[in-house]
């Protein structure tokens, strides 16, 4: 580990520490990011060094743009209320454009956007936060009197990689909740010539993005990534089988309200609506905010805020289907199946007393044919 | 169906041994599957104690998954059988293909609804049921289907990874809607469950066949006559 002190000296000597932070902060921070990317702590000096290599070369370039977001992953990314490592990382390597972050304003924000991507055409990091409106020819969102659709078209060329943050940028999320007003898409949907990485979320784990990013510039490759492009490091468990509540899944021990016993003994949320069983995230073992917490640790279940369409399909959040709609009248699938199973065993039970019926009537017919046969004096042979 | 009583009746094999294993295996699976499955979606209880030391719904998961192992074995046992086995359990004879198949099902559905007229009785399935049990079968692989995407998302091997994987683009990438459609086979086979033990009755009771003895012989008496297979026309 020797070399990377000495790398992390010499690193604090160059000025760029901001005073955000402490050595130990950011020592702290490479071990983290060599767990989140199941390194052995081997792996520290190097992520060290390549954070170092990268701040002084100010590269890559990192370009974000947002489009019908709100915000929110910056928000999540600055945290507002203590500057995090993370943040301070980004900034540093160069992050060229940021529309709420910059100081810059207007024409001169579209130079700057301009000269990081001339400066680094082909290897700038393009994160993009927020769903691109795709009807009415992309009127719904413009910025500099471009709309988002020509915007990435414009960067498209520049781009080494689409990272698109949070889940409208990654599966058009929110705006494109049904009826999707504005025809919103996510990145991609519409990026064809260049890498995308979706890290979805509502909003997405700020240090997800720099896990992303470190393993970017410690291998110099992107990570493997699962088949709906979401980097398997981060999404590659479901919610339910890193939660800490799991065990009160497996015993059987469920919060059914949430100001019941259950919830207060911290029982499994499963019956509240929780859809942990079906989301890929790293919450449970990540958490957020300083890894203080996270919703489910909160007494919240998880809504599936990270998985495609989660608004239209994984309502209601606290049910655990979603509703069948049939014959115009919103209905649980047991309620449904119940009933059913009930229409099928009274129409049994009408079927086989009306054979029976049908039957006995029929069978009264030939007896009385029969006892009239009889009565005749001679019945004719053959 | 007077000269009938006259003509020769033989007890004959119809239903071969795996045929029967089959069924049995179908039968017991699917119970279990049912009851665990409905057990996991919505479990009515709530276990005091430490969670250390207990593990029901871990238990009632793992009869589930064991279920569903012998649900697919069965269900590919089955599968096999209908190209080796006898005429009555082959596929070909089970599509409802032909015009005489679709003249008997009508038929069939007609003295259904109206007891008071007769149909033929069929040595194996009669076309009518041929074509439920198809539609059973297909609802089998349809929950095998569903149920091992689900299974296959909780394993993290590159194997059950690729398999959650293409489950999950057959339905759009929505996990929460195969919970949805797998939860609706439960009562997919609950109604099939009331219909199939009903007409079994109804069956042996209106006909006078052998139904579910011949589900553990495998035998049946027959009509000489129905053997030929000019009978299959009526």
């Amino acid at each position: 580990m020797g070399d990377g002190i000495q790398t992390l000296h010499t690193w604090e000597r160059s000025g760029l520490l901001d005073d955000a932070w402490s050595r130990r902060e950011f020592l702290k921070f490479c071990g983290r990011m060599a767990v989140l990317l199941g390194l052995s702590d081997a792996f520290i000096p190097r992520i060290a060094r390549a954070l170092e290599t990268a701040i002084q070369n100010r590269r890559p370039s990192i370009v974000w743009l947002e489009f019908q977001d709100c915000a929110g992953n910056t928000e999540s990314f600055t945290r507002a209320d203590s500057p995090s490592v993370a943040q301070a990382v980004l900034e540093a390597v160069s992050l060229d454009y940021h529309e709420t972050l910059m100081a810059a304003a207007g024409h001169r924000a579209e130079e700057a956007r301009h000269k990081a991507l001339e400066a680094h055409r082909g290897q700038v990091i393009v994160v993009v936060e927020g769903s691109i409106p795709t009807k009415d020819d992309g009127i719904y969102c413009t910025i500099g009197g471009k709309t988002a659709l020509q915007i990435i078209r414009e960067v498209e060329p520049y781009a080494l990689v689409f990272v698109a943050v949070g889940t409208c940028a990654a599966f058009g999320g929110l705006p494109k909740a049904n009826p999707n007003p504005t025809g919103a898409v996510g990145v991609e949907d519409v990026v064809r010539t260049k890498p995308v990485i979706n890290l979805p979320g509502c909003p997405a784990n700020p240090d997800v993005l720099m896990g992303l990013l470190v393993h970017y510039l410690v291998f110099n490759r992107l990570p493997d990534l699962d088949a709906q492009r979401r980097p398997l490091f981060a999404f590659g468990k479901r919610i339910h089988d890193t939660c800490e509540r799991r065990p009160h899944f497996d015993a059987g021990q469920f919060a059914l309200a949430f100001d019941d016993y259950g919830a207060r003994q911290g029982y499994c949320l499963y019956k509240l609506g929780c859809k942990g069983p079906e989301t890929y995230n790293i919450c449970a073992s990540l958490r957020w905010n300083m890894q203080a917490s996270w919703p489910v640790k909160a007494g919240h279940p998880c809504i599936g805020c990270s998985e495609r369409d989660f608004w239209d399909r994984f309502t209601p959040f606290y049910e655990r289907l979603p509703e069948v709609r049939a014959f115009g009248v919103e209905q649980r699938a047991d309620r449904l199946g119940g009933t059913l199973v009930g229409v099928t065993a009274v129409g049994v039970l009408a079927h086989a007393l009306y054979t029976w019926a049908v039957r006995r009537a029929e069978r009264k017919a030939e007896e009385l044919a029969k006892k009239e046969g009889e009565a005749k004096p001679n019945p004719p042979e053959g | 169906m007077a000269e009938r009583s006259e003509s020769r009746i033989i007890y004959m094999k119809v239903w071969q041994a795996p045929i029967r294993i089959a069924h049995w295996l179908m039968f017991a699976s699917v119970v279990t599957l049912g009851i665990t499955g409905y057990l996991i979606g919505n479990p009515p209880f709530s276990a005091p104690g430490e969670a250390s030391r207990i593990y029901t719904l871990g238990t009632i998961r793992f009869l589930h998954f064991l279920a569903g192992y012998v649900l697919l074995a069965s269900f590919l046992l089955r599968l096999y059988w209908g190209f080796v086995g006898n005429r009555f359990s082959r596929w070909a004879t089970m599509l409802p293909v032909r015009k005489w198949q679709w003249r008997w099902i009508w038929g069939e559905t007609r003295s259904l609804l109206w007891p008071r007229i007769r149909y033929y009785a069929y040595t194996g399935h009669a076309p009518l049921g041929n074509l439920v049990y198809l539609l059973v079968y297909l609802g089998v692989l349809f929950s095998i289907v569903t149920g091992f995407t689900l299974y296959a998302h909780q394993q993290y091997t590159p194997f059950w990874r690729t398999l959650g994987a293409w489950g999950l683009a057959l339905f759009g990438y929505n996990l929460n809607f195969v919970h949805l459609l797998h939860r609706l086979m439960l009562w997919f086979f609950a109604i099939f469950l009331v219909v199939h033990l009903y007409l079994v009755v109804y069956t042996v009771v209106v006909t006078r066949t052998t139904q579910i003895d011949t589900m553990i012989s495998g035998k049946k008496f027959v009509f000489e006559e129905e053997l030929a297979p000019e009978a299959e026309k009526p």
